[in-house]
């Protein structure tokens, strides 16, 4: 009896917060398909809250059909941005992850606070120094400055060393003992016991990427380069805000990522664990 | 071990972290440090952001920040805005963790569906979640009318906008967070558990003697980055709220933007920047300090 | 181990700079409107006809706008082959930290747009040129309106050239009107209706049960930019008081004065007491029948066509000058163009602004985003300008129009405004404190020009 309860109890938990989860996203959809006039209408609790009325693809049509912001070519390029630095920070990131979580070294402790701090300044106020670098380096206006300063992340390095630090240190030393090097341990059983943190990581340096405003907003002086949260973020001016177009062009921009985590998520949904190297 | 302690580097190991680490160094070295110097030098100057030329002040910005009340006001937002949400978010996660951590039917679906809102962009979602509170014609109160419940009014009622933002803010890392705990929970040998119940714990008990103290540092990397993130908490007031209704969400990261790129006064913002740098290291040292593990890394 | 470590470093940075590097050139390669491109493309045939010059031009993204400049740059690029515009628009809430990053980068474009009361600050730092000269020679300054010289005039300068000139005025839902049996407004704007008759109005037109505000004082609510200053400082002036001392150097003693005082009572009752005032200002509330009086500058006409046709004016709406108190007053101020000193061309760069800017150019202007205009033969070229609607703003404008503010010190001005109004309206807090704060703030931001 107790047991049912419980149970009951539990799966009705579970349902509200997956109701909270996907509302706002439903929501989002929803209205993106609806017209200007007819999102903000309906104020009481019916079906033309939750369902449009009258169904238009206009708003998708509106972003996609106007040559002036050609938003698939922002597509493309945050693509293209997004997957570069991913590639790259998951190399450099997961390298130095292994060294901090399972190497001894000298001045580790002090190293670690290092990258930290890094963590720790607020990102506006090295914007400047920042640009002017880009400045001398002439990068201003180029993919290079959105993709170069982008890959060491010390985020996803602590996020790794986390997953890294469950691998016993003893399975190492036995390959050591066999004579591989530690290049060959990261490569042959670090990583690969690592897989589904990795994707974690992937996914969230993309999201990252995907997300990024400020930066490319300054950097980049040609429309032809910009990135997509800048294009969405123009739909907004001070005296029109386009909100048919903001929705249609948040839910677009939230597809690519949605496809690539459902192709993934079979592995988090399989469960994040190091177990298959358990001693 | 202990004895041997710093002799006991192996040089070939040590070598080879070196090489592992210098990639993710160099370019730290280059594209934060570097700047973050420079930031620190501008914090001592006169530096109008958009004038060639400044001078020295010296200590002049610290000690006038220090007096600023603005400066203040936005401190204690960030700071409570991070102790609700440390807490709460938190708890929620590990929550979440706990309930879709065993398998049955549909345990995929709930684990994916949890996850999601991590990935709509920071951005979008605070775009509509300004939406949805909006006080007459926003979802969320249409709803709330709809039940009968009053209405709430985040956006322009100083005492509760900041709870909006936290709504908003665990709402979208909820499921981030419940994913590390998976793992860490996943890394709990099922044993113990057995254990346990063999002996007649209770599941309160399993949890408080044998799934935290194991959770410990999966916990300490939660609580880490969580009050990072939480203490430079931006893009959502930005976005929702631009730190009004009257300044109740003006956050330290906030107020050195409006600083910074509104009122053009970099030296100031940059003095802002390094009071909190130093005052969040420390908190992270000292967090740090705390959740010492005794796994080696 | 060793080599193998060094061996995927080097194919990682190979790798790394190969890609980076070679999309990057890809990117200008493939795209002939960026500078290096250009530049570096075309020196062999632009050397025989002369030299080629690009400029560069920033402006917030606002799609009419954007239309019109499209337009005259089409025309100015014909008339000059030997210049091109390289037009970019910025999204209107970073505009400012894109422009100010590139100028502390000191790489700006060659023009770049301002709002009227940021132009103090650019010009005080020296980023941008005076222009007087230029406007000595060919500008036409004797058409421009008074007040527009005067809100683009720093230390004597003038640093800008307007695209137009802008104000508010009242709007009201005529249905409603006359429904409660309320006597219309005047169309006349030396009979605008006082604080009270509007007051009065809207405590009979607000209607809580159907979620219907009567009066909305600003045109986007209390929103976190420019726009919210703009209107709200109106009241400030109606009352008799003034922001600033007639040299600038403060605002103790008169933003705090009894005049200000009143002001903001009567503002902190409309939204705590009457609550006739929407703290939250819902999407479209005039459009849609939420607001009855409302207030909005001549750009909405074209966004309630757009958006909402069967709303339509004299019907269901109508204008009227704005409200007054002690005094009759409408703040003024709206974008203009400026030359950056870094500009290696500031004789073709005017070139472009006159063009824009000059007289047939704010024709050319007015006609795509029917603003109204900051020139006098513009006024005089367009019969609609003398008739109902548009003559309310014409009309308010000359003879009631204020600037805002010109100094250095604007952007502590227009956030200190924005919270004190905020402060006393939404958090419904203590007027004299408020005040004090927002004298505190103004002066703090003058003190530290002065370092």
């Amino acid at each position: 009896m107790n047991r049912n309860i419980a149970a009951g109890a539990r799966w009705i938990v579970m349902i509200v917060f997956a109701v909270i989860s996907l509302f706002p996203i439903y929501w989002m959809v929803m209205s993106s398909f609806r017209t200007h006039e007819e999102i903000f209408k309906y104020t009481t609790l019916s079906r033309e809250l939750f369902i449009p009325v009258n169904w238009t693809l206009q708003n998708y049509k509106d972003i996609f059909l106007d040559p002036s912001k050609p938003f698939g070519r922002y597509m493309l390029n945050t693509l293209f941005v997004a997957v570069i630095v991913t590639g790259f920070g998951l190399a450099v990131n997961s390298m130095a992850a292994f060294a901090f979580a399972k190497l001894r070294f000298p001045f580790k402790k002090i190293l670690l606070t290092l990258f930290m701090s890094s963590l720790v300044i607020p990102y506006e106020v090295i914007m400047i120094p920042q640009y002017l670098l880009m400045r001398d380096l002439d990068w201003i206006n180029s993919f290079t400055a959105l993709i170069v300063p982008q890959i060491v992340w010390v985020f996803g390095i602590f996020m790794l060393v986390q997953f890294f630090a469950d691998i016993p240190r003893d399975i190492l030393d036995a390959a050591r003992m066999d004579g591989a090097s530690w290049m060959r341990i990261y490569n042959k059983i670090v990583l690969p016991a690592a897989v589904p943190a990795l994707i974690t990581l992937g996914i969230m340096t993309f999201l990252n990427q995907w997300d990024s405003f400020l930066w490319p907003l300054v950097v980049i002086n040609e429309e032809k380069k910009q990135v997509i949260q800048v294009a969405i973020s123009s739909f907004q001016s001070l005296r029109n805000i386009s909100w048919g177009k903001i929705l249609a062009a948040t839910s677009i921009s939230s597809i690519p990522i949605l496809v690539v985590f459902l192709f993934l998520q079979r592995y988090y949904v399989q469960g994040i664990t190091m177990s298959g190297v358990k001693g | 071990m202990q004895r041997l302690r710093f002799a006991a580097y192996d040089k070939q190991e040590s070598r080879a972290a070196f090489l592992f680490i210098i990639p993710a160094f160099a370019l730290l070295a280059v594209f934060i440090f570097y700047p973050m110097i420079q930031a620190l030098w501008i914090s001592f100057q006169n530096y109008n952001l958009i004038s060639s030329h400044s001078s020295f002040a010296g200590m002049d910005n610290y000690r006038k920040l220090l007096s600023d009340g603005s400066f203040g006001d936005s401190l204690w937002h960030s700071f409570y805005f991070t102790l609700v949400v440390l807490p709460v978010q938190t708890a929620i996660s590990l929550g979440l963790a706990i309930l879709v951590q065993k398998k049955f039917r549909g345990v995929g679906f709930f684990r994916t569906v949890y996850f999601i809102p991590v990935v709509v962009s920071f951005a979008i979602a605070s775009t509509i979640f300004r939406l949805i509170y909006n006080k007459d014609y926003g979802m969320l109160n249409v709803i709330l009318k709809g039940i009968g419940l009053p209405s709430v009014d985040f956006l322009s009622n100083p005492d509760i906008s900041m709870l909006g933002i936290i709504v908003l803010c665990i709402w979208r890392a909820m499921g981030f967070v419940m994913v590390i705990f998976l793992a860490g929970l996943n890394n709990i040998p099922e044993s113990l558990y057995e254990a346990a119940h063999v002996d007649g714990a209770s599941p309160i008990q399993r949890f408080f003697l044998i799934t935290l103290p194991l959770l410990k540092r999966t916990m300490a990397f939660v609580v880490i980055i969580t009050t990072m993130d939480a203490l430079k908490i931006f893009i959502p007031i930005y976005i929702t709220t631009s730190g009004g209704p009257a300044g109740s969400t003006s956050t330290v990261v906030h107020f050195i933007y409006e600083t910074a790129f509104k009122q053009m006064n970099m030296g100031y913002a940059a003095v802002a920047a390094f009071l909190f740098f130093f005052l969040v290291l420390i908190i992270s040292i000292v967090q740090l300090r705390v959740f010492r593990t005794d796994v080696e890394y | 181990m060793k080599k193998s470590l060094l061996l995927l470093l080097a194919v990682v940075v190979a790798i790394g700079l190969a890609a980076c590097s070679s999309k990057s050139n890809n990117g200008q390669g493939s795209s002939s409107a960026s500078p290096s491109a250009t530049e570096s493309a075309s020196p062999s045939d632009s050397a025989a006809e002369g030299e080629q010059i690009e400029l560069t031009f920033w402006r917030h993204d606002y799609a009419p706008e954007a239309e019109a400049f499209k337009k005259l740059i089409a025309t100015f690029e014909e008339k000059h082959p030997n210049i091109k515009v390289n037009f970019q628009m910025i999204p209107n809430d970073q505009y400012e930290t894109k422009i100010r990053t590139a100028l502390a980068g000191g790489n700006p474009p060659d023009i770049m747009a301002l709002d009227a009361p940021t132009l103090a600050s650019y010009a005080n730092q020296g980023a941008i040129i005076p222009l007087d000269d230029y406007f000595a020679k060919d500008g036409n300054k004797d058409d421009l309106l008074k007040p527009v010289i005067e809100g683009l005039t720093f230390n004597g300068k003038m640093y800008a050239a307007p695209n137009n000139e802008g104000t508010i005025v009242m709007f009201y839902n005529k249905k409603m009107f006359e429904e409660k049996g309320i006597p219309l407004p005047s169309k006349n704007v030396d009979e605008a209706w006082t604080w009270d008759q509007v007051l009065d109005a809207a405590k009979k037109l607000n209607d809580p049960a159907k979620g219907i505000y009567g009066w909305n004082p600003t045109p986007w609510g209390f929103a976190g930019h420019e726009g919210a200053p703009y209107s709200e400082m109106a009241f400030l002036w109606q009352a008799g008081a003034e922001i600033l001392s007639p040299d600038g150097t403060t605002a103790k003693g008169y933003l705090d004065s009894p005049e200000a005082k009143k002001a903001m009572t009567f503002w902190k009752s409309l939204f705590n007491t009457e609550k006739v005032s929407p703290k939250e200002l819902p999407q479209d509330a005039f459009w849609n029948g939420k607001v009855a009086i409302h207030v909005d500058g001549p750009f909405a006409f074209s966004y309630q066509a757009q958006n909402f046709p069967n709303f339509k004016l004299g019907v269901d709406y109508d204008v009227a000058p704005l409200w007054k108190d002690q005094k009759m007053i409408g703040t003024t101020g709206s974008w203009g163009m400026a030359i950056t000193s870094k500009s290696e061309h500031p004789d073709e760069a005017w070139q472009f602004v006159n063009w824009v800017t000059g007289v047939e150019g704010s024709k050319v202007w007015y006609e795509v985003t029917k603003n109204l205009p900051a020139r006098q033969s513009t006024f005089d070229a367009f019969a609609e300008l003398k008739e109902y609607p548009m003559n309310i703003y014409a009309e308010q404008l000359s003879k009631y129009g204020h600037p805002r503010p010109v100094t250095p010190a604007y952007p502590a001005i227009s956030e200190a405004i924005r919270l004190l109004f905020e402060d006393v309206g939404l958090g419904n807090g203590d007027v004299d404190e408020a005040l004090a704060k927002a004298v505190k703030k103004i002066d703090d931001g003058i003190a530290l020009l002065k370092q």
